[in-house]
């Protein structure tokens, strides 16, 4: 199959003249994305607040920064936080301990830039922990899988990373024998209150293909992040949206911006482990 | 509605003393020459007319004084005494005379008079006379002239009827569905023009012995095979050629058609490319279409009939993406095959019946087959190969009656269908513990019951009313559906005439495909737990209108259809597995995953000016429509217009025959911009802290790009030699070189910097397409 597209977009453009579309063709206004992410874990709150780039430039996130716009944070309990713009990393911050993230509590963002009165809200989920994590090798191969019970009673969504951690260059870790980011997103829809179990996650060396045995005193940190659902839905738009090869629908990457712009402001909560091959 | 189906009950009873003299009187209608059946030709007795029905047969209540007067287009009009009619078995055939053989060139390819309501319908002639497309006389493409039909983009021979999508076409050929249309991607349609006989289609009001689609439905039938003496034609075009052969097993008893087609761009272009840099690519199609006829008697005939269509494309290269690879294969097929047997009775009174058995199959697969290996060693093989179709079995009965003055048709039918979304094999030599085999499979039925009824009253009135029982189990569900069917005609004069009309339809396939472009790895798949089967609701309201010596008449038409649990498909899900390239292992879709359901609905007015008689003839025809479309997880939940939404279509197709030497043909078509998915700007998306860039497509259907519109000509010289007859032709498709946009892709462009940038390319495939062919008869 993996020609599939080939095939089919050639036999249509053999015989093909070719036209480019300049972006110029189309009213394509300028609008601002906020992209902002909380976690109880994180030493900071960052919000990212750019704009849109044209479509096809190679652009630095860094040069659509729009430093002058004024960023904020608040939570139920009155608790009110001005971000600053940070030149080095390109985005508003303030500290974890200036304005510390609760889990359970709600936070509500307001960003005015570019005459936009910008808002979205998220709630901060409970941190779950890994009830447990395997990892075997056999063969050349490395496998990982995590399990975690769900919270009953309430919609839940997760996301399950790994990162390898050892002193060879290249390695991935890869869920359900695919490169799809998307594979690493659940919820509990049809499994409330039981114990999940991941996918089977495999190590490789430099992409999908190979799988091959870590070597020892190698490590994997598994991290289980309990998600909102802004979080979840951004998630299976972005990872569908990056990974698209151009012949499906089109993706309309989710955003809960309310006002004028695009993005996302979502929270988690997040509980690790790091286990080695026996 | 409810108070529809007294009416229809109590009109059975109606019985009018006038009717007390009458006998049933009835026969087939031949063409003279080769004794093919005539669907469609119009009996009037007085001011009342009745069809021929597909298989050229009708009936008719007269008394034996009463004048009957038979028309059709491209034949000479007979009238003939009703008492005439009389034969000792009840069976009487009529032989019509071609006007083209007796007269100069005259209402060649004048369209039809209508009687039925709400159907459009076109000969072989007019199909003959289309400009042809690299040599192909193609049906699919004549009805995209009709007003009410959208085409999707370039070159495609999907049908977007009344704002339906391209999977809500009934497609028939003899009776038999076709499920895929397309050769070569939608370049050729898989009928061959020369073998087709007939062609109906209905787009407004459907009859309710038609039911499973709710958009159309375009029945064709195929040449029954010349029952007098054996002929045959055929055509060498620049890129494929064709031939028909027909002619009597025993003298007006039985006759056979054999038809074939193949296109040769694999012959004309492979062995270049494998000279060049040793890159294996080949492409053909090729059909074969078969009728064998047979009367046991005046009342009872037997007839088989079958369509085997094929398209191969091939691609292999020397060294595939592995480094050991040696040579890797790559094979893409489609093919269609449809098997109809069929047994034609006439019992008492005229009582027509029709019995048929019908076998359909579709399938699409792939192949890939990778050897490697060092250069001493017996190569080993990866292969994995994947399969997806639908196979269906149809047992149909069905009536045509006269019952107290009215035309009835009623019957029943059953079908089981099998889909296969997905057969996929996995071998791996190098590995063998992971080669697999995994099928999926989903068996779902139909059935129908239906009763439609034409009854004339009032002098000027005709009602056609009808209604159908439709079953359907799918996914361990079962559903039953009523679909009332109404078409109430006034007409006065034969100059004016009004219609309004109500029809409601069921569906419980759909065909999961990408946007935009047809490709036969779109695959059919059933309703299921989840997703109700589609519904929609058609009312319009037509008129008529002869003008002057009855040479042009004007058709207007306006409609609203309002459609329920529409199948739309989750954002970003493409059916072609090319997540990672190097991915050799097959998956299974996640059909039932991808599934949406949500609403649409459709308005707008159609207008038709026809010539119908004349050196010139042909017609224009304007289109208004408006689509929409909502999804609760498509565009967020907001309506949107599908990508077939074209506010304003405008086709006018020219026929000119000066003489019978020459047959000139012109065609301009027009449709406004229609909603393409194009990227607008791209927006950052965050993941683990990095920042990439993904296009935005803004609001869905926000943007349209370009109106549609080309010019095709074509001049045809025919000339009776001693021993047969030939046509040259020379035609233009595009003859003004129109960039019309075929498919839009995502290309990687290098700056002048250097660097490389992604920009929105315009894919234009059919520009200024000259073509010969060269066409003969004997």
């Amino acid at each position: 199959m993996k020609k599939i597209s080939f095939l089919l977009l050639l036999a249509c453009t053999t015989l093909c003249c070719t036209e480019y579309i300049s972006p110029d063709d189309f009213e394509a206004p300028d609008f601002p994305v906020v992209i902002g992410f909380l976690s109880p874990q994180s030493d900071r709150v960052a919000i990212y607040v750019g704009n849109a780039a044209p479509f096809g430039e190679i652009v630095d996130p860094m040069v659509l920064a729009l430093s002058d716009a004024l960023v904020s944070i608040s939570d139920t309990l009155g608790n009110v936080a001005q971000l600053e713009f940070d030149p080095d990393r390109g985005d508003f911050t303030v500290s974890a301990t200036a304005f510390p993230i609760v889990s359970g509590r709600l936070y509500r963002l307001s960003v005015a830039v570019s005459g936009l009165s910008l808002s979205a809200v998220c709630v901060v989920p409970p941190a779950l922990p890994l009830k447990e994590t395997t990892i075997t090798q056999s063969g050349n191969e490395t496998y990982l899988q995590a399990q975690w019970d769900d919270q009953p009673n309430v919609a839940n969504h997760y996301r399950l990373r790994a990162q390898y951690i050892g002193t060879t260059v290249g390695y991935e870790v890869g869920w359900d024998n695919q490169c799809s980011q998307s594979a690493t997103l659940y919820t509990d829809e049809g499994r409330d209150g039981q114990t999940i179990r991941s996918t089977l996650g495999s190590v490789s060396n430099y992409g999908c293909n190979g799988k091959n045995a870590i070597l020892e005193g190698d490590s994997v940190r598994v991290q289980l992040l309990h998600t909102d659902e802004n979080y979840h839905r951004y998630y299976t738009t972005a990872f569908a949206a990056i990974q698209s090869n151009g012949l499906g629908d089109p993706i309309t990457v989710f955003t809960n911006i309310e006002g004028g712009g695009e993005g996302v402001f979502a929270a988690y909560s997040l509980a690790e482990t790091t286990i080695s091959p026996k | 509605m409810r108070h529809l189906l007294p009416v229809i009950i109590a009109s059975l009873f109606v019985y009018s003393t006038t009717h007390a003299q009458t006998l049933t009187f009835g026969g087939y209608i031949l063409d003279a020459a080769s004794k093919e059946a005539l669907p469609g030709a119009t009996v009037f007795c007085g001011s009342t007319g009745t069809t021929s029905n597909v298989y050229g047969y009708f009936s008719v209540k007269a008394v034996p004084t009463d004048s009957i007067r038979i028309v059709l287009a491209g034949y000479l009009s007979q009238t003939i005494a009703a008492g005439d009619l009389q034969d000792k078995d009840g069976v009487v055939q009529i032989l019509l005379e071609e006007r083209s053989r007796l007269l100069s060139g005259v209402d060649v390819v004048a369209r039809n008079e209508k009687q039925e309501t709400g159907v459009d319908q076109l000969s072989k002639a007019q199909i003959r006379a289309l400009p042809a497309l690299m040599g192909e006389k193609d049906a699919l493409k004549a009805i995209q002239l009709l007003p009410g039909v959208q085409r999707g983009n370039e070159g495609n021979s999907s049908l977007f009827v009344r704002g339906g999508t391209a999977d809500q076409n009934l497609v028939l050929l003899d009776e038999a569905p076709v499920y895929n249309l397309n050769h070569f991607f939608g370049l050729f349609s898989v009928f061959n023009g020369d073998a087709i006989k007939d062609l109906n289609f209905y787009k407004g009001f459907i009859p309710a012995k038609f039911g499973g689609r709710l958009s159309s439905v375009l029945e064709m039938t195929m040449l029954d095979g010349n029952k007098e003496r054996w002929k045959g034609e055929g055509g060498i075009g620049l890129l494929s050629s064709r031939i028909v052969l027909q002619g009597p097993l025993k003298k007006n008893r039985s006759s056979v058609l054999v038809a074939a087609r193949r296109s040769y761009f694999d012959l004309l272009f492979s062995p270049f490319l494998r000279a060049s840099n040793g890159i294996g690519l080949g492409y053909y199609f090729q059909d074969f279409n078969l009728k064998a006829n047979y009367a046991l008697n005046k009342k009872n005939y037997l007839i088989a009939s079958a369509y085997f269509g094929k398209d191969r494309f091939r691609f292999s290269e020397p060294a595939g993406l592995e480094a050991n690879s040696k040579r890797d294969y790559n094979r893409l097929y489609w093919k269609n095959a449809t098997t109809t047997l069929r047994w034609n009775h006439i019992g008492r009174q005229a009582r027509f019946s029709n019995t048929s058995l019908i076998f359909n199959r579709y399938q699409f697969g792939t192949d890939y087959e990778d050897f490697r290996g060092e250069a001493d060693q017996k190569p080993l093989s990866v292969y994995s190969n994947s399969v997806s179709g639908i196979t269906d079995l149809t047992f149909k009965h069905e009536w045509w009656l006269t019952l107290a003055g009215m035309e009835v048709r009623t019957g029943a039918l059953v079908t089981q269908h099998l889909f296969v979304p997905a057969n996929i094999r996995y071998r791996n030599d190098l590995t063998p513990i992971e080669n697999f085999e995994q099928r999926e499979e989903a068996k779902a039925a139909e059935g129908g019951v239906f009763w439609d009824q034409k009854l004339v009253f009032a002098k000027y009135w005709t009602l056609q009313a009808g209604i159908r029982g439709n079953w359907m189990r799918y996914d361990s569900t079962q559903s039953i559906f009523t679909e009332p069917r109404a078409s109430l005609r006034w007409s006065k004069n034969k100059k004016l005439g009004l219609t309004l009309a109500y029809t409601r339809t069921n569906q419980m396939l759909q065909l999961l495909s990408n946007t935009g472009v047809s490709l036969p790895t779109d695959f059919w798949v059933p309703s299921t737990r989840a997703i109700s089967p589609q519904q929609a609701d058609q009312f319009s309201l037509g008129s008529n209108h002869k003008i002057g010596q009855r040479e042009l008449s004007l058709g207007l038409e306006i409609y609203y259809k309002k459609m329920r649990n529409i199948a739309g498909f989750r954002e970003g899900s493409a059916y072609i597995q090319v997540d990672n390239p190097n991915q050799v292992v097959p998956k299974i879709v996640p059909w039932r995953d991808i599934l949406l359901q949500g609403t649409g609905d459709s308005y707008g007015l159609e207008v038709l000016l026809e010539k119908k008689q004349g050196l010139w003839t042909g017609w224009a025809s304007y289109t208004w429509s408006k689509t929409t479309h909502q999804f609760d997880e498509i565009n967020g939940g907001k309506p949107y217009h599908p990508f077939f939404d074209r506010r304003h279509t405008i086709n006018l197709v020219n026929f000119y025959k000066p003489n019978p030497r020459m047959t000139f043909a012109v065609i301009w078509v027009f449709a406004s911009p229609n909603p393409v998915a194009l990227p607008i700007k791209s927006v950052p998306v965050q993941v683990d802290g990095d920042i990439e860039y993904v296009p935005y497509y803004g609001q869905r259907g926000q943007v349209r790009h370009r109106a549609y519109h080309r010019l095709d000509v074509s001049a045809q010289f025919h000339k009776k030699k001693r021993r047969f007859d030939r046509t040259w032709e020379f035609g233009v498709y595009n003859l003004y070189n129109q960039k019309n946009p075929f498919l839009y892709t995502l290309d990687e462009v290098k700056e002048p910097n250097g660097q490389t940038k992604l920009a929105v390319a315009a894919k234009s495939l059919f520009v200024f397409i000259p073509n010969v062919s060269y066409n003969f008869s004997f």
